[in-house]
């Protein structure tokens, strides 16, 4: 606003200055000699010339000032952790998110800090603009009892709940790759800018740009210290320097940073150019990221905000604007403290601090960090996933330039299990396959959260470290036995046909396929069963018994089932969709089984909660959607029967891993040859999917039990979780006699439970929850 | 700043123009993560008493006293016993009663984060949704905390309330009435 105003004030005293040129050429015009009259016109041309020059520099200087002053990175954020009583979690949890967040350990003095007692910890949580507000800084301190949160208490007494910081784990950056925190005038320590002048600007608030008082006291500093320890530049005619020219030394150059300097400093204030400078200044180097402006140093060298900074620490990145390379502190540890020290000198001679607080800065080690805050994504693949939905919403430049905050759903202890259980996985069954030349075996994980559907960690390949092909999201692959469930639940949707105990042909089956083909498909083991319980096609994964039942169904029907649960892609309906005969991506696997566990209610996979522009004003929000897909009858159904998966069926190896206790639900998939192998399941609170195969296509010798689902339950059991416990809905009864006996009880839909079944447990009464399966096999 | 002038920048200022303008970015919105619209979870059969869905719930007896000072009383009609869930409820209240929807969803969806399975958290977010206007959320999210509600007779009726009046302003009467005869079933009003 007040830019606007002063330049509506610019425009009248350039009116004025109109009129008086008229009035110049037109004195000039009597003139009628030759050479005077070619003087004219030369005088002329260069005035235009100069003018022409000097508009053009007025217009440069104020379209960078003022239009996009820099090009911020978006910022990406992991979710903020919510530490509340009662809230499962370890302390090494707590004290492993901190770290992710960039929280200094062993002192809670300063925001940025904690210190952990055994159970209790203290947090010096820094200020942080949430997506719906700033929360200020805070101390914490947090108990913990028994596994779980105790207590949360800040200097007023107790809390209901806080929120730690989140870690920060992405930026989209500009082509150029300039990295800054921008920082407010507001938000610098006045002493870290009576630092800044006292070294590089003393007349700053008195001289128009340009100072000759500063070159020759500069001079004169330069000559006492016998080294060039002063530069004559204003902070006016350095950010003149940063922000339009390049680096050479010349007369010419020297001559446009003043103009630009006397530009900037007719336009603008004060402390709009102080502002400015300290976001601009250049201040180091990681590979091709450029460190500039004060925020990101103080961010890149100490893992600090600039607030947080003390004296010696300012005092060193003073001393870097003299010569980022040459006094840069990693590089050169001795050279940037004699620099430092000399820093300090010079802001005790301007009475900015004490003899004694100098002493006791200079007596300070650098306090570098030994490796600066990774400028790379340690998460790439899930930041990828980011990036892709917020290009449907965002355009690529407001990414890389406009600062936009972008909170995320990852959660980065989460994501760092998923990332070694995949490891560690693919590790162990290429030591145990001798079929599998070493590192070719890869894999992709994802980890979605129930209920709200969101995307909790994604792990692309068994090097997570490394952009690059990520199969999440990008390796289609046939799905195999993954896809059943949709035919059971087909089957399960028609309660007056079928219920799990429905026998089901298995037995050998010929049908046209794809291109007219005969299609016969076989058993796992190669034998056919007769008829089995339905419920048992799926537990077990009879390759017959399902295509039978399929057929009988119809081909659409099934995949209008898979269709409703999530998978959006158009398959072509031949009978081998039957067993899994069409691709998806383990992402797009991830929301078929998160409809699944959700009950029947699907809700569209989440990356992104909220993103905020720069200043912290929200834009959008990416809200919890829901949506009936199925009815909870036989979404019920069907989660029984995957939960005999893994107690009975094809999954049961899982519980060498996990709890007797822990109910889960899940399917293993398998492919031709052995090349895919998958495992999708879910618990009570999470959904899991984990794919391997090789890039190359070739058989991998694994199938989806040997596989996949050791990694599935690796991960599981090493998590916090809870078991499948969603209550029965209100039309399912369970009953047991007759044939049920020895199988436990079943789930059916009130009103179809079989002669054979009948006895019912209750079927008036609703069960509070499933009777458990666990308690009868354990 | 007006103080001093350089000739050259003077003269060139006539030209210049203030023109500098800030990136243009979109307004608050939610947006959806996929394009599909909701469906109707809806059983279709029959008008509701519109009221139904305003009024405040009944207090379903086993509402807690907050275990921890620092937690402000509970809303009426909340089951949970996590200080945490009180104060997002709390807030939530607080937002929706300034008309700031969108916050008090964002509450309740930390909640739900905290307690997914409590149905009371999921027929608040319907509640929101409903006075937004998003009706066909508003009913989803009904359904979805019926299918957690199924002992909580009380709860289920004021889900079915709500869903009957998604239908009346749909302009689905009978639907509507259907639902509404379910609600009354349930838990006469």
């Amino acid at each position: 606003m007040a830019k606007r105003r002063a330049s509506s004030g610019r425009r009248g005293r350039g009116r004025t200055q109109r009129k008086s040129g008229r009035s110049a050429s037109s004195r000039s015009r009597p003139a009628r000699h030759p050479i005077r009259r070619l003087a004219g016109i030369l005088l002329l041309a260069s005035a235009l010339a100069a003018t022409a020059y000097a508009i053009w520099v007025d217009v440069h200087v104020r379209a960078q000032f003022e239009g996009k002053r820099w090009q911020v990175p978006a910022r990406i954020y992991a979710r903020a952790l919510e530490v509340y009583p009662g809230a499962p979690m370890d302390p090494s949890a707590l004290e492993a998110e901190l770290k992710e967040s960039g929280y200094h350990s062993g002192s809670s003095a300063r925001a940025g800090g904690y210190q952990r007692r055994g159970n209790t910890f203290e947090i010096n949580r820094r200020a942080f603009r949430f997506w719906d507000g700033e929360d200020p800084a805070r101390f914490l301190r947090v108990d913990f009892a028994g596994g779980k949160v105790a207590r949360v208490r800040d200097r007023g007494g107790n809390l209901a709940l806080a929120r730690l910081e989140p870690a920060l784990i992405g930026r989209v950056y500009p082509g150029h790759g300039e990295d800054r925190i921008l920082v407010r005038l507001e938000e610098v320590p006045p002493l870290f800018i009576k630092a800044l002048l006292s070294v590089e600007d003393r007349g700053f608030y008195r001289h128009s740009g340009i100072s000759v008082r500063s070159v020759a006291r500069a001079a004169w500093a330069n000559l006492r210290a016998g080294q060039a320890v002063q530069g004559g530049s204003t902070i006016t005619q350095q950010l003149a320097k940063n922000f339009f020219l390049t680096p050479e030394r010349t007369l010419t150059r020297k001559l446009n940073e003043a103009l630009y300097a006397v530009l900037l400093e007719l336009h603008y204030g004060k402390s709009e150019i102080l502002e400015a400078y300290l976001n601009e200044v250049y201040l180091g180097q990681q590979g091709n990221r450029a460190i500039h402006g004060f925020g990101l140093a103080a961010h890149h060298y100490f893992g600090r905000q600039l607030e947080e900074l003390e004296v010696h620490e300012m005092a060193l990145l003073v001393a870097l604007v003299r010569g980022p390379s040459y006094y840069n502190p990693r590089a050169h540890p001795e050279r940037a403290r004699r620099r430092r020290d000399l820093v300090i000198d010079m802001m005790t001679a301007q009475e900015a601090i004490s003899e004694a607080r100098a002493e006791t800065a200079k007596a300070r080690a650098l306090g570098v960090l030994a490796r600066p805050p990774a400028g790379r994504s340690p998460f790439p693949a899930f930041l990828d996933l980011v990036q892709r939905q917020l290009a449907r919403d965002y355009g690529e430049e407001d990414l890389r330039s406009e600062g936009l905050r972008i909170f995320t759903t990852l959660d980065p202890l989460l994501q760092r299990h998923a990332e070694s259980a995949l490891a560690a996985g693919i590790r162990k069954l290429e030591g145990r396959k001798r079929a599998l030349p070493a590192g070719t075996l890869q894999g992709a994980l994802v980890l979605t959260g129930g209920s709200s559907a969101e995307v909790l960690a994604l792990v692309g390949g068994r090097a997570p470290r490394e952009a690059g092909f990520n199969r999440a999201l990008d390796a289609r692959r046939p799905i195999g036995s993954l896809v059943k469930p949709a035919v059971y639940l087909t089957a399960l949707e028609q309660p007056g046909k079928f219920h799990l105990l429905t026998p089901v042909d298995d037995t050998p089956v010929r049908l046209k396929d794809r291109g007219g083909r005969i299609w016969s498909p076989k058993n796992y083991d190669g034998t056919s069963r007769g008829p089995v319980p339905l419920y048992q096609g799926l537990a077990q994964s009879y390759n017959l018994a399902t295509v039978n039942l399929g057929n009988t169904l119809g081909v659409r029907r099934v995949l209008g089932t898979l269709h409703k649960l999530g998978a959006e892609r158009p398959v072509a309906p031949y009978p081998s969709v039957f067993l899994g005969a069409l691709e998806l991506s383990p992402l797009e696997v991830a929301q078929v089984y998160q409809t699944i566990a959700d009950g029947g209610f699907r809700t569209p996979l989440r990356a992104i909660r909220e993103v905020t522009d720069a200043r912290g004003r929200p834009l959008t929000r990416y809200p919890l959607r829901v949506e009936q897909a199925v009815p909870p009858g036989p979404a019920y159904l069907l989660t029984h029967a995957l939960e005999r998966v893994m107690r009975e069926g094809t999954g049961r190896s899982a519980y060498r891993m996990l709890p007797p206790s822990l109910a889960v639900a899940g399917k293993t998939g398998t492919t031709d040859d052995l090349r895919d192998s998958w495992f999708a399941g879910f618990t009570g609170g999470h959904v899991a999917v984990v794919w391997l195969g090789r890039d190359d296509n070739r058989p991998t010798g694994l199938s989806g039990a040997s596989g996949a689902l050791q990694i599935w339950s690796a991960l599981i059991g090493e998590i916090r979780t809870r078991g499948v416990s969603a209550p029965a809905p209100e039309n399912v009864v369970f009953a047991t006699g007759g044939a049920c006996r020895g199988n436990g009880q079943f789930p059916f839909i009130r009103g179809f439970v079989p002669d054979e079944c009948r006895v019912p447990v209750a079927d008036t009464v609703q069960p509070k929850r499933a009777p458990s399966l666990a308690a009868e096999r354990h | 700043m007006a103080g001093r002038r350089s000739p050259a920048a003077l003269l060139l200022l006539m030209i210049l123009s203030a023109c500098g303008g800030s990136p243009k970015l979109a307004p608050v919105e939610e947006r959806t993560t996929s394009g599909s619209a909701a469906g109707d979870p809806v059983d279709r059969g029959s008008a509701a008493p519109p009221q139904a869905v305003a009024r405040p719930l009944p207090e379903p007896g086993t509402a807690s006293a907050p275990a921890d000072p620092s937690a402000t009383t509970a809303p009426r009609g909340v089951q949970s016993t996590s200080p945490a869930v009180v104060a997002l409820l709390n807030d939530a209240n607080r937002a929706s009663g300034d008309g700031r929807h969108d916050q008090a969803a964002a509450s309740i969806e930390r909640a739900i984060a905290i307690e997914p399975q409590s149905a009371w958290l999921w027929h608040r977010l319907a509640a929101i949704r409903l006075e937004q206007g998003e009706l066909g959320q508003a009913a989803a999210l009904a359904a979805k905390s019926n299918s957690l509600a199924v002992e909580d007779r009380r709860l289920q009726a004021d889900n079915w309330r709500l869903i009957a009046e998604v239908h009346r302003r749909r302009g689905e009467h009978t639907a509507a009435r259907s639902a509404a005869d379910k609600a009354a079933r349930l838990a006469p009003p």
